[in-house]
């Protein structure tokens, strides 16, 4: 939390301090005691430092904010698993939001999707039509205030179809619409011009709108494969386009979105525009051709 | 007397009457049909006289075995009962010009007591009652309201013994329809005879106001009034609006003569509350009838739009939801500020690439804090900004009459850094020194505090009638802040119940000086509004929770702990009343219960008309009939000595003109109407009106019955035998059998 790691920075600085003062009193060098001491407190030192990431780690595994995963089969492996605990890690790292580390997958007719309101999917192949029940547990997720975000590289012609097809079936009356580059999304957290994943295409995002908000995301730019690491820690997939300039976009659009589940118009409100306006006319200076 | 043709009636004495006569008929008709056949041999003239014969025969035999038997009443005519109506309303006496209708209907009664036509007298006003004769029309008062003659006339038919007459001595001003074709149909005559002029006196009146059923403080609405003006006035009035704590407005308006006129009035409440207002017309000296140029009324103004300052130190689903429901709201006007990310968040990006803007901490806290009505800190800790410098502005807006809710989460109450600061002070629970984390309780449900289940913010749906297990059925929730004891004073309304954690308080109120304050130990309400409806389908619970929290910080007068109206609060004069009123103490809404409670009756200026006494229930609910005085206007009812709290808390009710001095005019063409479609007769004045015996019913009674058989004298069936031996002779004569 916050406060616990500003205490935690407080705390370690004190001792720090006291370390360094009783390290400056301790008897010259050259005595095999006086070099045990110091390599002692230099250890002692150095693991006082390490106590601050720490603490964050420690914070990071707790969080209200969870990227759920959807699931379509029992027992069915993800594309890039730790892909969504990524998502959570630039959600912490870069914003004040509480996100888990750990959220579990599940399938739409699961009743634990009504358990918070945020479902990320991740999706590369065609599949199979969803089961009624399935249909109605996305239905009513997004009636009660869920927010799904889809997700899925340009090329993935068949599961474009699939979801559109499904899409269609679950929401008939509420199509699939491009969203405007003024949609709060773009200046959720982020001011961005375009969408941005491992593909710099398509720039825009598509959305369902029900009861005047986004609640169902359609990015086809392959965000999430953008953030995927290895166990390494290095990136999983080289860029398709914009190189690493486009991976910090990327990695910016996808904090964007989940500030938008979480705070929706927001950043809207009138009493922010004046404010927003001025930093895009800015920005729009800075990027432009 | 003699009976006519119409009196008289026949039958058959044959066993089984009509049925058997047909019967016997076919059969004789088959005889008959057999005979032709059987004379086919002789020639035409005798055949034809034979056959002749045989008809005659078998229809003498008919007749006579069928016994046909003639009724014949003999009757008398008798007096039949005449049913007086007079009328009593308001309309018969409305002053000088008015007062001689109620003159010559007392005389007119008085002389018919001369006379030997027996009557039976009724009046009616509010309702129909009979009178113990023609004497006691002198006692006539003619105050009742309304003139509902349509009804009193309906009730008399239903009562009236046969071959009655009505006759009614009224105006005609009938409050409402004159069932003509009831009457009618029930073939009961009534006469009537019309009292008073024709023509109406110059007068200007208000006829009608209409106005919301609720405002809003700063708000404008509409009212409606309807005026009307008649005889030689000119065509300018000028209207007034007067209301209580607000500064009279008047307005010069066109009314065409003879004609009503509907106008809208725009106007903008300033205050709060129940307001007792009224419309009036400026004296004239052409007005006959003033008493009908003023149009008392109350109106319910709610508070101004609720304005909200929402401030979070993070976004999470529960703000989310909270934001979403406060923007919602058309009766709020919110502000919310959130921290999107603290000082040490790497965002890797220049300021210029971000949406943020800097916490305002000082345009809000210093600038801008008394504007708010409520201050919501949801997980919103001392740290994000330099927020110390405020707390004791915010806890010293709280004492003189804000509102502050403390909303749980990882940087609220001692986690946030609030033990020992200036907020801590009005928080409604002690907060520890310094917490070192929150406790994790896996799936724990909520239940009121033993002594809250009926507490508004507690019982959310009385409907079912077991708070506890309204609450039950909510959705668990996962985190929970661990507060302090409660402080003297306040309220624990909502505790945690499970495994870990049992019995800690979840939601505490308090006063705080003039203001109100609660702590939330939760930020997973939210779960409350999607999980709750995901499992059961029902019920907006997180709008509701909050709805009412929200009305209750910002004392909304639908959740005042003391209730009061008065039933019907806008009424005709001499219409009973009823005060209603549920009284309870302030923050923990026990019932005041067996008080002893003085209702004080004052007019508009405050003096004291009247002093009541009524006792409260074990519920602490009051229901106290009472009338008020005729005059027109507004009068409030005002408590004392149950309670501190509810003493001087009143309701205000209201006396409006009644119909009978709107109006005025009499109607003699609808009594003219009804005594020609029921048969009777119409006077247009009682000097016009012939004694009563000439409108005297009479009825005939039958006396006895004489019975007539013709055919069952011995010389008709010696006739019969004559004949049939005259026929029987003439066959043997032709050769026939």
């Amino acid at each position: 939390m916050r406060d616990g790691f500003v205490q935690v920075m407080a705390d370690n600085s004190r001792r720090v301090v006291r370390a360094a003062a009783w390290r400056a009193s301790l008897p010259a060098q050259g005595s095999a005691r006086g070099k045990a001491l110091r390599g002692g407190l230099s250890a002692w030192f150095a693991s006082l430092l390490l106590c601050i990431p720490l603490a964050r780690a420690q914070e990071m595994e707790r969080g209200d904010v969870e990227i759920r995963g959807v699931a379509l089969a029992e027992g069915e492996s993800e594309s890039y698993p730790g892909l969504r605990a990524r998502i959570a890690w630039e959600l912490r790292k870069r914003t004040s939001i509480a996100a888990a580390k750990e959220a579990p997958r599940l399938r739409f007719d699961d009743r634990r999707i009504f358990d918070g309101p945020l479902l990320y999917w991740n999706g590369r192949h065609a599949f199979a039509s969803l089961s009624e029940s399935e249909r109605r547990g996305l239905r009513r997720f997004i009636a009660l205030g869920g927010f799904l975000w889809i997700d899925a590289p340009s090329g993935a012609e068949g599961f474009d179809r699939s979801l559109r097809r499904e899409l269609r079936r679950a929401f008939p009356s509420h199509p699939l619409q491009t969203l405007d580059r003024k949609h709060t999304i773009f200046h959720s957290f982020y001011l961005l011009e375009h969408a941005q994943g491992r593909d710099a295409s398509p720039k825009t995002l598509e959305a369902i709108q029900v009861e005047g908000r986004a609640a169902i995301v359609y990015s086809r730019n392959d965000v999430g494969a953008a953030l995927a690491r290895d166990a390494a820690g290095q990136p999983l997939l080289p860029m398709v386009e914009g190189g690493e300039r486009g991976r910090e976009l990327a990695a910016r659009l996808a904090v964007n979105l989940v500030m938008y589940a979480l705070c929706l118009d927001y950043k809207d409100d009138q009493v922010h525009l004046p404010f927003i306006l001025k930093r895009l006319r800015g920005a729009s200076r800075k990027y432009g051709p | 007397m003699n009976a006519t043709a119409a009196d008289t009636s026949f039958d058959l004495a044959l066993p089984g009457a009509w049925l058997s006569a047909a019967l016997l008929l076919l059969l004789f008709v088959a005889l008959f049909l057999r005979e032709l056949r059987q004379g086919a041999a002789l020639p035409p003239r005798p055949r034809f006289g034979l056959i002749l014969l045989r008809a005659l025969l078998l229809a003498m035999l008919w007749l006579v075995l069928v016994q046909p038997r003639i009724w014949v009443p003999e009757l008398r005519r008798l007096p039949g009962p005449l049913m007086v109506l007079f009328d009593d309303s308001a309309s018969m006496a409305l002053g000088p010009l008015y007062s001689e209708r109620a003159a010559k209907l007392k005389a007119y009664a008085a002389a018919w007591q001369s006379e030997t036509q027996e009557v039976m007298p009724f009046a009616f006003g509010t309702h129909l009652r009979p009178l113990s004769g023609l004497e006691a029309v002198r006692g006539l008062s003619f105050r009742a309201p309304s003139t509902p003659l349509g009804s009193a006339l309906l009730e008399l038919a239903q009562q009236s013994p046969k071959g009655a007459r009505i006759l009614v001595v009224s105006d005609g001003a009938s409050a409402d329809p004159l069932p003509i074709e009831a009457l009618r149909r029930s073939a009961l005559p009534v006469h009537a005879i019309a009292l008073g002029p024709r023509s109406t006196p110059s007068d200007r009146a208000i006829l009608e106001v209409e106005a919301p059923a609720q405002l809003r403080v700063d708000e404008e609405s509409r009212l409606r009034v309807r005026l009307r003006v008649r005889g030689r006035q000119g065509s300018s009035v000028n209207l007034r609006l007067r209301c209580q704590g607000h500064a009279d407005e008047s307005r010069s308006l066109r009314v065409e003569e003879g004609k009503e006129r509907s106008l809208e009035w725009a106007w903008t409440p300033k205050r709060s509350g129940a307001l007792p207002c009224e419309f009036a017309l400026a004296p004239s000296s052409r007005d006959r009838w003033p008493q009908n140029d003023r149009w008392p009324f109350v109106l319910h103004v709610a508070p101004a739009r609720l304005r909200v300052l929402l401030v979070s130190g993070r976004p999470s689903w529960d703000l989310r939801y909270l934001r979403a429901f406060l923007k919602e709201e058309p009766a709020i006007d919110l502000v919310s500020f959130f921290v999107l990310r603290h000082s040490t968040d790497s965002t890797g990006v220049t300021q210029d690439e971000l949406s943020l803007i800097p916490f305002p901490t000082d345009e809000l806290f210093r600038e801008h804090l008394e504007r708010f009505d409520l201050l919501i800190f949801h997980d919103f800790g001392r740290f994000p900004a330099p927020f110390d410098a405020h707390l004791e502005r915010v806890r010293d807006y709280v004492r003189r009459g804000g509102s502050l809710v403390m909303v749980g989460g990882e940087l609220s109450f001692a986690e946030g850094g609030y033990g020992s600061t200036p907020l801590a002070e009005i928080l409604p629970v002690a907060l520890e020194t310094r917490a070192s984390e929150n406790v994790w309780v896996e799936d724990y449900r909520v239940t009121p505090h033993a002594a809250a289940a009926t507490h508004p913010l507690v019982d959310l749906a009385p409907e079912l009638g077991d708070a506890a297990a309204y609450w039950r059925g909510l959705a668990p929730l996962r985190r929970l802040n661990h507060l302090g004891a409660p402080k003297k004073g306040s309220v624990t309304l909502l505790e945690s119940a499970g495994k870990g954690s049992s019995g800690r308080p979840l939601l505490v109120i308090a006063q705080a000086g003039k203001g109100r304050v609660a702590a939330l130990a939760t930020d997973e309400s939210w779960r409350w509004g999607m999980a709750s409806a995901a499992e059961s389908g029902e019920g907006p619970n997180f709008a509701r929770f909050w709805d009412r929290l929200l009305r209750w910080l910002s004392r909304h007068p639908s959740l005042e702990e003391s209730q009061i109206e008065v039933d019907p609060e806008l009424a005709p004069p001499g219409q009973r009343r009823r005060l209603r009123a549920q009284l309870r103490r302030p923050l923990d809404y026990r019932p005041l219960a067996a008080r002893e409670v003085e209702v004080l009756l004052q007019d508009l200026e405050g003096r004291t008309l009247r002093r009541l006494q009524a006792r409260t229930d074990a519920e602490g609910r009051l229901d106290l009939p009472f009338e008020l005085p005729e005059a027109v206007g507004a009068y409030a009812l005002r408590l004392r000595g149950a309670d501190p709290s509810v003493e001087n808390s009143r309701a205000w009710a209201v006396v409006r003109p009644s119909e009978e001095i709107l109006r005025l005019e009499g109607k003699p063409k609808s009594l003219a109407r009804l005594a020609a479609a029921t048969g009777g007769r119409f006077f247009e004045a009682p000097s016009k009106a012939p004694k009563l015996a000439d409108f005297a019913a009479s009825r005939r009674e039958v006396v006895r019955t004489r019975l007539h058989q013709p055919l069952s004298h011995p010389l008709a069936f010696l006739a019969l035998l004559l004949f049939a031996l005259l026929e029987w002779g003439l066959r043997r004569r032709f050769g026939q059998r």
